[in-house]
C-alpha cells in the first residue's frame, strides 16, 4: 500500500510542478497577485507531496518491505536504525527524490523570501523556472527511477547497503552535497528570470544570500566528502581528483566567484553580464555533476549500477536547461554601459580573481571530460591521474591566492593609492613566516616555500581589517565573512602544502612485537585479533604508537568483512591532533606470520578540513546578517 | 591612445594568454595521459619500457604468487585472449583477488614483465573494467 501511495503523491508533485510553471508564465490569469497567490500555494503543496513520499519511501526501509525493488537492493534486516534511514538516499533513485526534495525546499524557501516581494515580476519567473527544474527532474525518476517501483515476488532478504556507506559522515554528506548543488538552482532561476523581466540588476541583491548559502552547504558537502575518503576508503588520502569529486568542485569555484561577483553587481551596477553567466554555468556545471554521477559513465569509487537511458536523459536535462537560458541571454542580455575600471580597484581585482577560478573550473572540466569525450569518439581509453590536476591547478591559484591579498586593501571604484606600501609590509611579514616554517619543517623545495607563503598570506590579510581598524567592524556586513572565508582559505592551503610536502607514507611488512619507523615515530605491531560487529566480523591488530621512547597512543586498525557482502573494508587506525595526523591501515596476513600495513604521518592534515569549517562559519554570519540586511532595506 | 589601438591591445594579449594556456595545458597533458589498455592491446601495440600506461583485466586464477613475509606479489592479467605477468610491491587493495577485474599502473621491463606502481580494484564487488564485460557473462 505504501509504495503505491508514494506513486501516488509523486504523480502529484509532478503535476504541481507543472501547474506552478504554467501559472508562472501567466497561463491561469494575469494578474500578478492571482498568480503569487497561485504559485505559493503550489510551491507548498509541491514540497507537501514530496515530503510525504520520502516520508513513505523511508518507512519502506524501515519495515524492511522488501517488495520495493529499491528497498530490497539497498537494505536488508541486519542493517542498523540510522542507516537504514541512510540507504533511503544510498542509491541512485532514493538520491534523486533527495535531489527533487531539497530542490523543492529552496523553492519553497524563495517563496517566502520577504524582500523578493517587492518584485514580484522577478519573483513569479524564477519561482515558475524552479517548477519546470522539478518538473523535469521528476519526470526523469518516474520515467526512469522510480524509487517505488515493485518487486514480485519480493525475496525474504534484501542485499543491503554498500560497507562503505555505512558511515556517519557518509549519512550527511550526499544530502549536504545535493542541497549545495540545487541550492545553484536559486541564482540561476533569478538570473535567467531577471533576463526575461526587467532586466536589470535588481536580482543581484536577492540572488547573494542563496548563493552563499548553497556555497555554505556545497564547501560542507565537499568536504565531508574527503574526510570521509580519508579514513574510510582506506589509503589515507584526501583528495583523488575523482571525476566525481571534480563534479563538485567544478561548481564551488564558479559559486565561489558568482558570490563574489553579485557584490560588484549589486553595489555598483556593474559586471551583471559576466554574474547572469555565472549563475547559469554554475547550475549548468552542478547538473553536469549530477549527470557524471548518475550515469555511470565514469570509472570511479562513485560509480556503482548504471544505466545509459538515465545519463541520455540527464544530459537532455542539462542540454535543455543550460542550452535555454544561453539563449535567453544571448538575445536579452544588454550591452554593460560602458564604465571605465581602473585596474587596481577592488572591482577589477575581484574581476580578476573570478577569471582565475573560472580558469579553474576550465582547467578541471577539461581533464575530467576529455576522457570521456575521447572514448566515445572511440579515439583509445586513457586516464588524466592526480598529476595533471596537481600541475595545472597551480597555474591559476598562485596569482589567484596573491591578488586576494591585494583586494581586501583595494578601494571601490579608484585606483588604490599607496596600495604597494599597505600591502608590503604584509608580504614582508608572510614571507619572513613562510621562511622560519621551511626553516622548522625543513626545505623542501621553492613550490613549498610559494605555498606557505601565500597560505600566511591569505590569512594575514583576512585578518588585517581587524588589526588596522580600516573599517568599524560593525560597518558593513561583509567584512567579517570576509575575514574568516579568507582566513579559513589560507589554513586550507597551508594544510594542503604542509601535507602534500611533509607527508610521508610507507609500507611494509611486519610481524607481531616488529616496530616500524615513519618519521620520528615507531609503531609496534602488538597484537592481531578478531572480533565480532552488529553485522560484520572484524581482524583487528593493535599497533603501539611511540615517539622518541615515549609512548603516545595505542590504535586499532580493522579489516571488516560484512555479513552481505564479500567485499572486505579497511577501518584505518588514526591517531589525529592538530600538528599531525598518524595513519595505519592492516592490509593483509602475506605468510609467516607477516601482515602488510600501510603507515602515513602527515603533518597538519587536520587544517584541510578545519579551513572549510572556518569558511562556512564566514558564510553563515553572511548569509544571517545578510537577511537581516536586506530585511531593514524594506 | 585611439580606443581603435586599445581594444587592438586588448585583443592580442588576450590571444597571447590563450595560445600560453592551450600550450601549457596541451603539454601537461601529454606528460600526464595514461593510456587504458586491455592485455591485447599492450600485446599488441608492443608498448616499449618507455611509456606508463594502464592495463585492465582479470587477475588469473592460480596465477597468484608471493613469498612468505614479501610485500612482492606477482600475478597474471588477462582478458582471455592475452595473459600479462604483473609484478607489484605493496599492500594489495581490499577486493584484489584471483578472477577479480582490476587496472594496473606501470611499465613494462626489459623482459615485459609489467611493473605496476599501483593496483586499483574497484570499491564494487560488481566492478568490471570497461571491455572486459563481454568477458564476465560467459564465465559466470
Amino acid at each position: 500500500m505504501i509504495p503505491e501511495l508514494g506513486q501516488v503523491f509523486l504523480v502529484a508533485a509532478l503535476a504541481s510542478a507543472l501547474l506552478q510553471f504554467l501559472g508562472g508564465i501567466g497561463l491561469f490569469s494575469r494578474k500578478n497577485e492571482n498568480i503569487e497567490a497561485f504559485i505559493e500555494r503550489i510551491t507548498m503543496f509541491q514540497t507537501f507531496s514530496l515530503l510525504i513520499c520520502f516520508g513513505l519511501l523511508t518507512t519502506a526501509f524501515l519495515q524492511d518491505d522488501f517488495s520495493v525493488l529499491y528497498v530490497a537492493s539497498n537494505s536488508n534486516t541486519a542493517l542498523p536504525f540510522a542507516y537504514k534511514i541512510a540507504a533511503v538516499w544510498g542509491g541512485h533513485e532514493g538520491s534523486l527524490l533527495l535531489w527533487v526534495l531539497i530542490l523543492s525546499i529552496w523553492t519553497f524557501l524563495l517563496s517566502k523570501d520577504r524582500a523578493l516581494k517587492s518584485s514580484p515580476d522577478l519573483r513569479i519567473q524564477s519561482l515558475s523556472i524552479l517548477g519546470l527544474i522539478s518538473f523535469g527532474f521528476l519526470l526523469f525518476i518516474l520515467y526512469t527511477s522510480n524509487p517505488f517501483e515493485r518487486l514480485l515476488p519480493s525475496p525474504i532478504q534484501g542485499r543491503g547497503l554498500n560497507p562503505l556507506l555505512q558511515d556517519p559522515a557518509l549519512v550527511i554528506h550526499p544530502p549536504t552535497l545535493y542541497a549545495g548543488y540545487v541550492g545553484l538552482a536559486v541564482p540561476f532561476s533569478l538570473a535567467v528570470s531577471s533576463l526575461l523581466t526587467v532586466n536589470n540588476h535588481q536580482w543581484a541583491m536577492h540572488a547573494r544570500t542563496w548563493t552563499v548559502l548553497s556555497w555554505v552547504f556545497l564547501t560542507g558537502g565537499i568536504a565531508l566528502g574527503s574526510w570521509w575518503a580519508y579514513y574510510e576508503l582506506g589509503w589515507g588520502g584526501w583528495w583523488f581528483w575523482d571525476p566525481v569529486e571534480n563534479a563538485s568542485l567544478m561548481p564551488w569555484f564558479l559559486a565561489t566567484a558568482l558570490m563574489h561577483s553579485l557584490i560588484v553587481t549589486e553595489k555598483r551596477g556593474i559586471f551583471n553580464g559576466f554574474s547572469t553567466l555565472l549563475a547559469i554555468t554554475a547550475f549548468s556545471l552542478s547538473l553536469l555533476g549530477t549527470f557524471l554521477v548518475r550515469s555511470g559513465v565514469l570509472i570511479s569509487v562513485h560509480s556503482f549500477a548504471s544505466d545509459p537511458q538515465r545519463g541520455l536523459f540527464i544530459l537532455g536535462l542539462l542540454a535543455f536547461f543550460s542550452g535555454s537560458a544561453l539563449i535567453i541571454y544571448s538575445i536579452k542580455q544588454k550591452k554593460n554601459k560602458q564604465e571605465k575600471l581602473h585596474p587596481l580597484s577592488r572591482e577589477s581585482l575581484l574581476l580578476l580573481n573570478n577569471v582565475f577560478l573560472c580558469a579553474s573550473a576550465g582547467l578541471v572540466l577539461i581533464g575530467t571530460v576529455y576522457p570521456l569525450i575521447l572514448e566515445m569518439l572511440d579515439l583509445g581509453k586513457i586516464s588524466v591521474g592526480p598529476p595533471y590536476f596537481n600541475f595545472v591547478i597551480l597555474f591559476p591559484f598562485i596569482p589567484l591566492l596573491f591578488s586576494i591579498g591585494v583586494a581586501v586593501f583595494s578601494n571601490w571604484s579608484n585606483d588604490s593609492k599607496n596600495l604597494i606600501n599597505k600591502v608590503s609590509p604584509i608580504i614582508l611579514i608572510a614571507l619572513m613566516l613562510g621562511f622560519a616554517f621551511t626553516f622548522i619543517y625543513g626545505w623542501d623545495s621553492l613550490l613549498t616555500l610559494i605555498g606557505v607563503f601565500l597560505a600566511l598570506w591569505t590569512i594575514l590579510t583576512g585578518i588585517s581589517p581587524l588589526i588596522k581598524n580600516r573599517y568599524s567592524i560593525n560597518k558593513s556586513t561583509n567584512i567579517i565573512p570576509m575575514m574568516l572565508g579568507h582566513i579559513g582559505l589560507g589554513i586550507m592551503i597551508l594544510g594542503i602544502t604542509v601535507t602534500s610536502s611533509y607527508g610521508i607514507t610507507f609500507d611494509d611488512s611486519m610481524n607481531i612485537e616488529q616496530t616500524s619507523t615513519v618519521g620520528d615515530y615507531e609503531f609496534k605491531l602488538t597484537e592481531i585479533g578478531k572480533r565480532n560487529g552488529p553485522n560484520y566480523l572484524a581482524q583487528y591488530a593493535s599497533i603501539e604508537i611511540s615517539k622518541d621512547g615515549q609512548y603516545v597512543e595505542t590504535v586499532y586498525p580493522e579489516k571488516r568483512v560484512y555479513d552481505t557482502s564479500s567485499m572486505p573494508m579497511t577501518e584505518a587506525g588514526i591517531e589525529a591532533n592538530l600538528f599531525r595526523d598518524l595513519f595505519i591501515a592492516v592490509g593483509e596476513d602475506i605468510g609467516g606470520g607477516s601482515w602488510s600495513m600501510h603507515l602515513q604521518y602527515k603533518p597538519l592534515l587536520r587544517l584541510i578540513w578545519y579551513g572549510p569549517i572556518i569558511m562556512i562559519l564566514g558564510g553563515l554570519i553572511r548569509v544571517f546578517l545578510g537577511k537581516k540586511q536586506t530585511e531593514r532595506h524594506q | 591612445m585611439l580606443p581603435r589601438h586599445k581594444r587592438f591591445i586588448g585583443i592580442l594579449i588576450t590571444l597571447v594568454g590563450v595560445t600560453a594556456a592551450i600550450y601549457l595545458i596541451l603539454t601537461s597533458f601529454q606528460d600526464n595521459l595514461l593510456y587504458y589498455l586491455t592485455p591485447s592491446e599492450a600485446v599488441t601495440k608492443n608498448m616499449d619500457d618507455q611509456s606508463t600506461f594502464r592495463i585492465g583485466g582479470l587477475v588469473e586464477m592460480g596465477s597468484f604468487k608471493r613469498a612468505d613475509g614479501s610485500l612482492k606479489a606477482s600475478f597474471v592479467l588477462t582478458d582471455g585472449i592475452e595473459s600479462i605477468e604483473v609484478n607489484y610491491t605493496g599492500i594489495l587493495p581490499d577486493l584484489f583477488r584471483e578472477g577479480q577485474g582490476i587496472i594496473v599502473t606501470g611499465r613494462f621491463n626489459k623482459t615485459k614483465v609489467f611493473i605496476a606502481s599501483e593496483v586499483l580494484a574497484k570499491h564494487d564487488e560488481n566492478y568490471m573494467p570497461p571491455d572486459i564485460h563481454a568477458l564476465e557473462e560467459p564465465t559466470l
